[in-house]
């Protein structure tokens, strides 16, 4: 079943042959369009409201960490709680103790995170452009737990309706939570910014 | 609490040192901040091309480690053919993938200079289109040199005994994030 990619466009190769690595070719590409599209919403976001990002020094640096951690966090929220369902560890409800725990270590998750992050973005703005503000703490944990409560939240109940519906959510839930996950942060970080400053 | 200290000392360092990789592009984000505000083209742009590489990453990753445990268990079976099989299928996903990022390129260019012009008045078409090598050059030249770090490495944590999944996912995203902002501001500079 190996083929080189140009030749899935010829005639002679075997159909199952072309088959394998057009079915790859397919599903990589259209998954890639439906994540780049919604990926442009948190894009006009920034764009938008870019002044007010102008208005916390250092709140750049730590904005591609903070965009990936909801990723990473509500990512692997996700995958343990498939897991789980996968192996018959849990029911597919919220009041358990295994979702309860897993939903609070998300949190916790998220607050050292964003401290370390801010940190970093603090001490560089600091050293290197000599304008640092300690609002950029304030800023970090709060927009964090405000993406944490609507993220989480949203994952762990889309991991339950799905495994509810027949589906396999290890399989959806992972360009989910990236893509939502972008757009939360950018939200909650703008909020957060609209609060703090 | 046991479930919760069990996941915070399992996630925490790997989620750390990711994020704070991501910060190294952040760096020249913030260092150039005033010049981005000139190019509403790739503000728009900037965090679904650097979910895209990472995505594509994210792919290469699991597709590599997917090979490796395919082929350890084909070795078994069938030792001769064992590098021609390997080396050919990661050559084939390489390929999808970089043809999937030149595509999907082509089209974030596009769409974020039509979404450009619908939320800024002030988008010069002339200057959007110098935007366009920008879009291509990153989509392609990270995913290539995201292949061949995660493929040496792949091997590499697969040989020392762990599961390549576990580190190159993060990894993956990570880096591409970094190297793609990083890159972003050198065109800025340049622009």
């Amino acid at each position: 079943m190996h083929i080189r990619f140009f030749n899935i466009f010829k005639r002679h190769i075997h159909w199952k042959v072309r088959a394998h690595t057009y079915k790859d070719l397919k599903e990589i590409f259209f998954a890639e369009v439906i994540s780049v599209t919604f990926g442009l919403v948190t894009g006009i976001f920034l764009a938008v409201f870019y002044k007010q990002f102008l208005l916390v020094p250092g709140i750049l640096i730590l904005l591609p960490g903070f965009l990936e951690l909801r990723g990473n966090i509500s990512g692997s929220l996700s995958a343990r709680l498939g897991t789980a369902l996968d192996i018959k560890a849990i029911k597919p409800k919220l009041k358990q103790k295994f979702v309860v725990e897993n939903y609070f270590a998300s949190f916790f998750e998220a607050i050292v995170i964003s401290f370390a992050l801010s940190l970093v973005a603090y001490i560089f703005t600091f050293l290197v452009f000599h304008q640092a503000t300690l609002k950029i703490f304030a800023i970090a944990i709060l927009a964090a737990l405000l993406s944490n409560l609507v993220e989480s939240t949203l994952a762990t109940i889309t991991t339950f309706w799905l495994y509810k519906k027949g589906h396999d959510p290890n399989n959806i839930m992972g360009p989910y939570v990236t893509t939502t996950g972008d757009i939360v942060s950018m939200l909650s970080l703008i909020v957060a910014i609209l609060i703090v400053v | 609490m046991r479930m919760v200290a069990k996941i915070l000392r399992e996630s925490l360092l790997v989620l750390v040192v990711a994020s704070l990789l991501s910060t190294i592009g952040g760096i020249g984000f913030e260092a150039l901040k005033e010049k981005f505000y000139l190019l509403p083209i790739i503000l728009i742009a900037l965090p679904a091309l650097n979910d895209m590489i990472g995505d594509l990453g994210i792919i290469l990753s699991s597709k590599f480690t997917t090979i490796i445990y395919l082929q350890k268990k084909q070795k078994m079976q069938k030792k001769q053919k064992k590098k021609v099989s390997e080396r050919r299928e990661i050559r084939e996903i390489i390929m999808v993938v970089l043809f999937v990022a030149f595509v999907m390129a082509i089209y974030l260019f596009f769409l974020s200079t039509t979404l450009a012009i619908l939320t800024k008045k002030h988008v010069d078409l002339q200057s959007a289109f110098k935007t366009l090598p920008l879009f291509i050059v990153s989509a392609l030249f990270i995913v290539f040199f995201l292949s061949l770090i995660l493929t040496t490495l792949g091997f590499f944590v697969y040989k020392k005994g762990y599961d390549p999944n576990n580190i190159l996912v993060p990894l993956a995203t990570a880096l591409a994030d970094a190297f793609n902002l990083l890159l972003v501001c050198l065109f800025v500079l340049m622009f």
